[in-house]
């Protein structure tokens, strides 16, 4: 039997699983949209991962990460459940040992981890605001009636990228309505507006850390060839982008897995099993308490948001 | 007669006064419960969208007494002296409040050395409106203040001791009205508590060193008074500790200006700035909570 570790990423857009062996190579991997639904996200994600993984492979440990790491970790029966930040830099350190800044823009968040001798030394996030994200890039895509997909292919024939506010959705819609009927080209604002993502993100983000060399650079909108361009011409240093770059996040919640000394054999046909959520409001006291139960096979497996004692749930049947 | 005293603002900075001075008196006080989200509603509805949510729970708490107590203490500390103020509006609560809820009443007091009106002074105003005499206010007071004083000392000494033992240790940099608030900081230093973290704060400090400490490192002293204080607390303990967590209130002027001042000037240790609203979007806060402590867990580990 040979070891293998699970690491699942479940993002706000997009949900990431990759299995590695013990030397963290990457054995098999899927990428798919969450759509909304994380539990049926993961399910497909498992399938797919299974069909690829060699069977020699056993499945010793998993870990989760993402904003729906709780609810997955609990549903998998997770060892490992790790904040987005520390899964991201430790993924990348298993790929690019010698990092020292990792910028990341994912669908609804943006952050900045500085690594120094392979250990997190600060990071930043993004506020509540979603502002110069890849929701950003996408709402203005439809409203250009154009694929994000061809985004950068445009971007780059540009020579003369429009100035466009990225600050916040609002004003840049009518930035971009102002530039489009004073006469400015379609390939010059998608330009634009890729440069206003980069100035967004260090204004914001980057502001005041000090950026070194090597950086790398992830998350959805690091698949935009126009943005890390632009990232480059503002750094005036070379910004890697891995082909997976997106899986990072799940890679480094499976390297943390590994230091896990107690196995929990972990078996695939948890895809048949039915998971169930349901939120209640406690009642018990004037917090009103949003409590979610998460059920197994109608039993209930753990439920988390209760500030105080009075909204601990018991173990029960749905 | 039953004096309500609301669990916000000037509360967190002065109960251990107030309290022995209304128990000297011989006079029952209520204080409203810790935050909650009830208390939270009924102060948003009630405050204007520009006020800051610390004062919007203040609003909220006076709701909660109006219809359990005779009347509600409400005074206004403006300023100790020349540049030892208060912020605007922290002193315009009274107003707001009188406004707000006209039915009712308030036991008001003005501090405001500037114009000649004392803390001792207004203790004594306090005392008549509730028929006591200006000698048994005075002594209720100095006892008060006594009992307030070693109150203070023992918990820098508690702070100190804490500041000095082992461990991984945080310095909250935060308002006490806010920092101690159950819908605001209590539920981020609870959470770091829990993860064996221990947390001291900025402003348990000696108020007179703190001055000194602040006016050493900016070269003139800050007008305000709140936070002239936990700057001092920064500069003092902050060495001791392996990392800093700013919290404030959205939208706090002194703090935006001051949390980014520190962003900008302390550069050895990781800092993490968390600003509440009522807006209650706790997703990325705990996210935020949990890579800071890897953070400040592994500079340990590898230094």
């Amino acid at each position: 039997m040979k070891k293998a570790y699970l690491g699942v990423d479940i993002g706000s857009i997009s949900t990431k699983g990759v299995v590695i062996d013990e030397s963290s190579n990457i054995l098999s991997d899927s990428y798919l949209w969450t759509l909304g639904n994380p539990l049926q996200a993961v399910k497909n994600v498992l399938n797919e991962i299974s069909q690829k993984l060699d069977k020699s492979y056993t499945i010793v440990n998993s870990g989760t990460t993402g904003s729906a790491r709780r609810l997955i970790g609990t549903a998998l029966g997770s060892r490992v459940i790790k904040n987005e930040i520390s899964a991201h830099a430790i993924g990348t350190l298993s790929i690019v040992p010698d990092v020292q800044t990792i910028l990341e823009i994912g669908g609804q968040d943006s952050k900045i981890i500085l690594i120094n001798n392979g250990v997190i030394m600060d990071y930043a996030m993004n506020t509540i605001c979603a502002a110069g994200t890849g929701s950003f890039l996408s709402s203005q895509a439809k409203r250009l009636d154009l694929e994000l997909e061809d985004f950068a292919e445009i971007a780059l024939t540009s020579e003369n990228p429009a100035k466009i506010a990225a600050r916040c959705t609002v004003f840049a819609e009518s930035d971009l309505v102002h530039k489009a009927q004073i006469g400015h080209s379609k390939a010059d604002i998608v330009a634009g507006l890729c440069r206003a993502i980069v100035l967004n993100y260090l204004n914001n983000v980057g502001k005041g850390k000090q950026i070194k060399s090597p950086v790398v650079f992830q998350g959805g909108v690091s698949k935009n060839a126009a943005v890390v361009k632009e990232f480059e011409k503002e750094l005036k240093v070379p910004v890697y982008v891995d082909p997976d770059g997106h899986l990072m996040g799940a890679l480094g919640a499976a390297v943390l897995c590994k230091a896990v000394k107690e196995e929990t054999p972990f078996d695939f046909n948890l895809t048949d099993i039915n998971f169930e959520t349901k939120g209640i409001e406690c009642s018990n006291c004037p917090n009103n308490c949003e409590i979610i139960c998460v059920y197994k096979n109608k039993n209930l497996l753990d439920a988390w948001g209760n500030k105080c004692e009075k909204g601990a749930q018991k173990l029960h049947s749905l | 007669m039953k004096i309500g005293i609301p669990r916000a603002l000037l509360y967190y900075f002065h109960h251990d006064l107030w309290l022995n001075f209304f128990k000297n008196l011989n006079i029952e006080t209520i204080v409203s419960p810790e935050t909650n989200k009830a208390i939270v509603e009924m102060g948003v509805n009630n405050s204007i969208d520009e006020a800051c949510f610390s004062s919007k729970i203040f609003i909220g708490h006076v709701g909660y007494l109006q219809d359990k107590c005779n009347v509600v203490f409400v005074p206004r500390i403006e300023n100790t002296g020349i540049r030892e103020e208060y912020c605007t509006r922290i002193f315009g609560v009274y107003d707001l409040v009188r406004n707000t809820f006209p039915n009712v009443k308030c036991l008001h007091a003005d501090v405001n050395y500037l114009y000649g009106k004392s803390e001792p002074g207004a203790f004594i105003e306090i005392g008549e409106a509730l028929g006591k005499d200006k000698s048994e206010s005075l002594e209720a007071y100095n006892n008060a203040l006594l009992t307030a004083n070693s109150i203070k000392e023992a918990k820098i000494l508690q702070q100190e001791k804490l500041l000095n033992s082992n461990g991984t240790k945080i310095l909250i940099f935060a308002h006490a009205y806010n920092s101690y608030d159950a819908a605001v900081g209590k539920e981020i230093t609870d959470f770091f508590i829990d993860n064996n973290i221990k947390v001291a704060y900025a402003d348990v400090i000696n108020e007179k060193e703190a001055q000194l400490l602040t006016q050493k490192s900016y070269g003139k002293r800050i007008y305000c008074r709140v936070t002239a204080q936990q700057i001092g607390g920064i500069k003092k303990y902050k060495d001791n500790v392996d990392g800093i967590v700013i919290i404030s209130t959205f939208p706090c002027g002194p703090d935006a200006i001051f949390s980014e001042l520190l962003i900008r000037q302390i550069k050895d240790k990781p800092i993490l700035n968390i600003v509440i609203d009522e807006l209650d979007s706790k997703a990325g806060i705990q996210t935020r909570m949990e890579s800071f402590i890897d953070i400040i867990n592994n500079r340990e580990v590898k230094h």
